[in-house]
């Protein structure tokens, strides 16, 4: 009878096993390139050929929390994880900011690894207001993690249209502004590959576990 | 036998893991506290976790803990207040200096701080029992010193 069991159990492993996989992999092991796609028709040598281009976040130009102009040439070849907050938010961007932190920690030493973090009351949160509040979140420096400030429109239109977020003011919502928590990865073709749900920690360990497949491509 | 453990082992290792989660409830052994203390956690993590975080440990020098922290033990009267009022300015806990705004929760009646107050002071090696109802509206009557 022991031994019977012991069987079953060896027949059960693989099962049990299979389902801790991760279910954002995809068959092949490589994360989608999400968004809108269309196929565009190209002269290549002469020849007429079709090309798929793939939504790209678009141009910008910001400033962070050390006064520094950050476009889209600081990150290009780069893997990056973008979010939209702001420093006053008295609902979720404190959990966004401290699993943040999370892979902040985890990846700051890589120099082609960056955190952009957007903030959509950027009228109140000048350079100096970021620049006080990611001292106190414990992040001493711009080398990886970034908080910009800018154009409050621009912002606004970066992450609807680029980041394909939801990011404006709201005179409704709790602090005036309304956003999600998504936290969305980047690759270094400017591509989205993958959005999580910042708040949640099993989804920020999934983030986690994605970046290095992105920074190998 | 040995094996059946083995075999539950693994499966609770498959579980979803949510980081250091810990039951704060089970450090209630009074029924009474128990009783207000069961919903003062969700009003909590509905209201109050986002900055100060479920496991009270706040956030950086930007938000501070609940937890082992010397501010919220001197002062029941002040926490009550600053629940419904919110606070503004400098404020030094543990040594350590915060000086981010916390907003104030007009909506919450005098039973919800009641629950909410229950619920941190009888968690994370406090003790203080229940803290009522009413005992909160007297709280709230008068500002405290800060």
């Amino acid at each position: 009878m022991k031994t019977k069991f012991s069987l079953l159990i060896l027949l059960a492993l693989p099962l049990l096993f299979s389902g801790c996989s991760s279910s954002g992999d995809e068959q092949n092991g490589k994360l989608p390139i999400l968004g809108n796609r269309h196929v565009e028709e190209v002269t290549k040598d002469g020849k007429t050929v079709q090309d798929t281009v793939y939504h790209t976040i678009a141009d910008f130009s910001f400033t962070n929390q050390e006064g520094k102009t950050i476009t889209n040439q600081y990150v290009a070849g780069k893997v990056y994880v973008a979010d939209f907050f702001f420093t006053t938010c008295p609902t979720i961007c404190p959990i966004m900011k401290k699993e943040m932190l999370r892979v902040f920690e985890k990846y700051k030493d890589n120099p082609n690894f960056k955190i952009l973090s957007h903030s959509i009351d950027p009228t109140y949160d000048t350079q100096e207001v970021l620049n006080d509040y990611s001292k106190k979140l414990g992040i001493e420096d711009a080398t990886t993690w970034n908080f910009l400030t800018g154009e409050p429109e621009k912002i606004y239109e970066i992450g609807q249209t680029s980041y394909l977020t939801t990011a404006m003011e709201d005179q409704a919502e709790p602090g005036g502004f309304l956003h999600s928590g998504a936290f969305v990865l980047v690759d270094k073709q400017g591509h989205i590959r993958a959005v999580y749900d910042g708040t949640k920690s099993d989804q920020v360990d999934q983030l986690i576990r994605d970046i290095p497949s992105l920074l190998e491509e | 036998m040995k094996n059946i453990l083995f075999f539950v082992l693994l499966a609770f290792s498959c579980a979803p893991k949510s980081s250091d989660k810990e039951n704060t409830l089970a450090q209630i052994d009074n029924s009474e506290v128990m009783q207000y203390a069961v919903i003062g956690k969700t009003i909590y993590e509905n209201h109050c976790g986002n900055c100060h975080q479920e496991d009270g440990r706040g956030l950086g020098k930007l938000i501070p803990p609940l937890r082992d922290s010397d501010y919220l033990k001197a002062s029941v009267h002040r926490a009550v207040w600053i629940m419904k009022h919110g606070q503004e300015g400098k404020i030094i806990v543990n040594d350590q200096e915060y000086n981010q705004a916390m907003p104030a929760n007009p909506t919450l009646t005098p039973l919800e701080i009641s629950q909410i107050s229950t619920y941190l002071y009888n968690i994370w090696g406090l003790k203080e029992g229940v803290i009522s109802p009413n005992q909160v509206q007297e709280y709230l009557n008068e500002e405290p010193e800060f």
